[in-house]
C-alpha cells in the first residue's frame, strides 16, 4: 500500500493514478461528510468534486501540520458549508444547568440517521462536526466563524431536537 | 448541559450509515483534471507588446474624432438656436389672443330716470292743444323743436350707451343733454 507522502508526491507530478488512489482512499469519508452536512445527495456531489479538485489544485499548498484527511476534510467542511449558504445566528445561552436524558434503551441507528438529516441546518452543521466528527467546540467556532457559546448553545439545542424527535418517533 | 446515558447515542453514532459517492463523480473530476493543465497553461500565456505605431494610430483618431464630435455638438447648438429663434418669431402670429371680459347690468347707472322732463314736456303739449296763444308764438314752436331735437338725440345716445353705461363719455353727453332739455322745458313753462 502506498504511503500518504509517496502518494501527495506522486499527486504533485499530476499522476492520474495516484490521484484516482488519492481519491478513492477518502471519497466515502468526504462523501458522508459533505451529504450529513448538505441533507443532500446533489449537493454532496458537487461539493466532493470541487473539493477533490481543490485538493489536487492545490495540494502543493499541504504542509503535512495535520493528516491529510483532516486537511481535506476542512475543505470539504467549508464546500458544504458554503453550499447550504450556512448562517448561524450568535446566541450564547447558557444550557450547563439543563440535562438530556438518551433514554434506557439503545438508539436505533436508522432513526438517528433520519433525526440528523431532519435537523434544522445549523443544528445539524453543528451536531455533525462535534458528536460524528468529534472537532471540539474551539475548533467548530474557528471553522464556522462564530463564538464557542454559540456553537454549544446550538449542539445543545441539536440535542435537545434530536431527543425529541427519537422520543416521538 | 448533563446528558444521561449518552453512551446509547455514541453507539448509535457508530453505526450510522457510510455513504459512496457513485463512478460518475470520479469521471467529472477526471474531466476537470484534464483540463487543469490547459487552464494552467492559459494562466502562463506570453503578453505581446504593440508596436508605436498603433499608439499613434489611435491618438490621431482619438484627435479627428474629437474634432468631427465637436463640430456636430456646435451644428447641433446651431440648429436649436435657429429653432427658438424661429418659434419665437412665429408663436405670437400662429396663436392669437383671446380676450374675455365679463360685464353687469348695474342698475344705479340706467339712463331711464332722464324721462320725468320728457313727460313733463308732454304734459305741456297736451296744454298747447286747448291753449293755442301762447303754443302758436314762434319762440314757443323754436323751443318746442329745439326740446324735440334733443329728445331724439338723447334717445338715440340712450340707444349707444346700451345697458352697461361704461361708456364714460357717452355719459357726460347724455347729462349735458338732458341739462339743456331741463333748460328748454324752463323756458317754455315761463312763457305760458
Amino acid at each position: 500500500m502506498t504511503s500518504e507522502s509517496e502518494l501527495i508526491a506522486d499527486c504533485l507530478l499530476h499522476d492520474r493514478t495516484a490521484q484516482r488512489l488519492l481519491y478513492d482512499r477518502y471519497k466515502k469519508s468526504m462523501y458522508t461528510l459533505a451529504y450529513r452536512i448538505t441533507a443532500d445527495f446533489d449537493d454532496a456531489n458537487d461539493v466532493l468534486q470541487d473539493s477533490f479538485l481543490e485538493v489536487f489544485r492545490h495540494l502543493d499548498q499541504f504542509r503535512g501540520e495535520a493528516t491529510l484527511g483532516a486537511w481535506i476534510k476542512k475543505i470539504v467542511i467549508r464546500k458544504s458549508t458554503k453550499k447550504k449558504r450556512l448562517v448561524i445566528w450568535e446566541n450564547i445561552e447558557d444550557h450547563s444547568q439543563e440535562s438530556i436524558n438518551w433514554g434506557e434503551s439503545e438508539i436505533n441507528a436508522a432513526h438517528l440517521e433520519t433525526a440528523i438529516l431532519s435537523l434544522p441546518d445549523g443544528f445539524r452543521t453543528i451536531f455533525v462536526l462535534a458528536e460524528v466528527e468529534g472537532y471540539t467546540h474551539k475548533e467548530i467556532a474557528v471553522m464556522m466563524k462564530i463564538s464557542e457559546g454559540t456553537s454549544k448553545s446550538q449542539l445543545f439545542h441539536a440535542k435537545r431536537k434530536l431527543r425529541s424527535m427519537l422520543t416521538s418517533g | 448541559m448533563k446528558e444521561i446515558n449518552k453512551e446509547f447515542l455514541n453507539k448509535a453514532l457508530t453505526k450510522l450509515n457510510i455513504y459512496e459517492p457513485g463512478e460518475q463523480l470520479w469521471l467529472q473530476i477526471q474531466d476537470n483534471l484534464n483540463e487543469l493543465p490547459l487552464q494552467q497553461a492559459t494562466k502562463n500565456l506570453a503578453e505581446y507588446e504593440p508596436d508605436d505605431k498603433i499608439w499613434a494610430l489611435i491618438e490621431k483618431e482619438w484627435s479627428v474624432s474629437k474634432s468631427r464630435k465637436a463640430m456636430i455638438w456646435y451644428a447641433a447648438a446651431t440648429v436649436l438656436l435657429a429653432s427658438f429663434l424661429g418659434l419665437w418669431l412665429l408663436l405670437p402670429a400662429q396663436s392669437p389672443e383671446i380676450l374675455i371680459s365679463q360685464q353687469e347690468i348695474d342698475s344705479r347707472l340706467q339712463a331711464g330716470k332722464q324721462a320725468a322732463t320728457d313727460e313733463q314736456f308732454d304734459t305741456l303739449k297736451t296744454y298747447c292743444e286747448t291753449e293755442t296763444v301762447v303754443c302758436d308764438r314762434p319762440d314757443f314752436k323754436q323751443l318746442t323743436h329745439e326740446y324735440e331735437t334733443l329728445r331724439l338725440a338723447s334717445q338715440q345716445l340712450q340707444q349707444a350707451i346700451g345697458n352697461y353705461n361704461t361708456e364714460p363719455d357717452l355719459m357726460r353727453q347724455l347729462s349735458a343733454l338732458e341739462q339743456e332739455k331741463a333748460d328748454i322745458l324752463n323756458k317754455m313753462a315761463k312763457l305760458i
